[in-house]
């Protein structure tokens, strides 16, 4: 296995490094008190340039989690960008007082320059609408974890394929391990783009894009919810309707009949899923959030190299 | 109008095969009109394999590799003809790079690429439709800006 240097974007990761994390989250995850000080004397720096809250407190409870200490500030108008700092002199400041940086920006690539230009490891939490892996990561993680393996699994998208970060990047990593089939459920102006059916294809995986989801989750092993960014809809249109065709219910679910379907959502949730299916075995999003913590111990331990 | 017709050069480069329509712009990110060098642009000429080309000829002028990745990206299918005493020494056809390092402006504004002074680098991922992925942002492009 190559070393893992960075994590700047799913796409930089082969199958077997992308396993190795898995393996360490769970190790992690199974055996706190193994790992409850191989961050200690370990500084984070937790560079926030653009608001986040599970993402940036995950980070935090990871390293102190693993005995370490973060650095950072609570707003970027504190910083010395103000005074019109360039970023890279402010990365290659900051990366020197720390031993690995994890940043969040509004500029997509900051996180890929900063790993050219620091000489520490650098986690990339979101650059804008382009990456943001350790998502993709803990993704990857709740899937294995939950139905005890990632290959040949028939995965649902619904309601925002077309502009969920999330959704591109968790496809992209999934062909990785084969899935049996992949469905796109969406109004056909939040359906998926042509480039990732050309991906697809390309690799022989199957797919259906779908506008409804009744009688359509019965064969699915994953539901992964996205809200339909109905603000990226510039022409006016009455938005309830869609809102209501785009949201799933216990009762919607109960109607399919698949008690082995598993309802996974990035989070922040607004309407897209009831909160009746809450109580309902299909929920896996809460715990989904939960793994963001082990998984970015896993991912911050093997980057300082502190995991034997 | 044939090529033939077009001034002629005794030491120099001639760029043929140009799609028509443009030479000016590959007249422009070469500097040609600062020069100072005898430079003849023809447009529309006639073209057995395409219909029309535009051809551009350079007196005491060598490209240098990136003036030739330039002209690739532009008009992927030119061809160059390295002339010396009055007569082609060299021909080879221009070659799109895999890579392309500061020589394009990234399409999204919102690429770090655009707002520090750094290089850009670009991926060519479809040479026939010149499709580049920024290296930083990972956006894909059809619609090249020379800097």
């Amino acid at each position: 296995m190559k070393e893992i240097k960075h994590i700047i974007s799913i796409h930089d990761l082969e199958v077997d490094q992308i396993n190795y994390i898995l393996d360490v989250a769970k190790d992690i995850e199974d055996n706190p008190e193994k790992y409850k000080d191989i961050l200690k004397g370990k500084v984070i720096a937790s560079l926030f340039f653009e608001p986040s809250t599970r993402t940036k407190m995950s980070f935090e409870t990871a390293v102190k989690k693993l005995g370490g200490n973060t650095i950072g500030f609570e707003d970027v108008q504190n910083t010395s960008a103000k005074k019109g700092e360039t970023f890279s002199d402010a990365i290659k400041v900051i990366a020197g007082y720390s031993d690995l940086v994890v940043m969040r920006t509004k500029i997509e690539g900051a996180s890929r320059l900063s790993s050219e230009i620091a000489n520490k490891p650098i986690v990339n939490g979101g650059d804008g609408t382009n990456q943001h892996p350790t998502q993709t990561l803990l993704d990857l993680y709740t899937i294995k974890k939950e139905k005890g393996k990632l290959e040949g699994l028939t995965i649902g998208f619904f309601g925002d394929p077309k502009y969920g970060r999330t959704v591109h990047s968790l496809v992209e990593a999934i062909t990785l391990y084969k899935p049996k089939k992949i469905k796109f459920i969406a109004a056909p102006q939040f359906q998926i783009g042509k480039e990732y059916l050309e991906m697809l294809d390309s690799k022989g995986i199957k797919y259906e894009i779908l506008e409804d989801a009744k009688g359509n989750l019965k064969d699915l092993d994953i539901l992964y919810v996205t809200r339909t960014q109905l603000e990226r809809i510039v022409e006016p249109i009455d938005m309830e309707p869609l809102k209501k065709k785009y949201t799933i219910t216990k009762a919607l679910l109960d109607g399919e009949n698949n008690p082995g379907l598993l309802v996974m959502h990035p989070l922040p949730r607004v309407y897209e899923i009831t909160t009746d299916v809450d109580n309902t075995p299909h929920n896996i999003y809460f715990k989904q959030a939960d793994n963001g913590v082990p998984v970015r111990e896993a991912i911050i331990s093997i980057l300082l190299k502190v995991i034997k | 109008m044939s090529e033939r017709k077009v001034g002629t050069i005794s030491n120099g480069v001639v760029i043929d095969h140009i799609v028509s329509g443009k030479a000016n712009e590959i007249a422009k990110i070469l500097n040609l009109n600062q020069l100072g060098e005898l430079v003849v642009i023809a447009n529309n000429l006639e073209s057995k394999k395409t219909g029309k080309k535009d051809l551009i000829k350079i007196e005491n002028k060598e490209l240098s590799q990136e003036e030739l990745n330039k002209i690739a990206l532009i008009s992927k299918d030119s061809t160059i003809n390295i002339i010396r005493n009055s007569s082609v020494f060299k021909k080879y056809p221009v070659v799109v790079p895999d890579v392309v390092e500061n020589i394009l402006v990234c399409n999204n504004p919102n690429c770090i690429s655009n707002h520090e002074k750094i290089s850009s680098k670009f991926y060519c991922l479809d040479k026939s439709k010149i499709t580049l992925k920024c290296h930083y942002c990972e956006k894909k492009q059809n619609e090249i800006k020379i800097k």
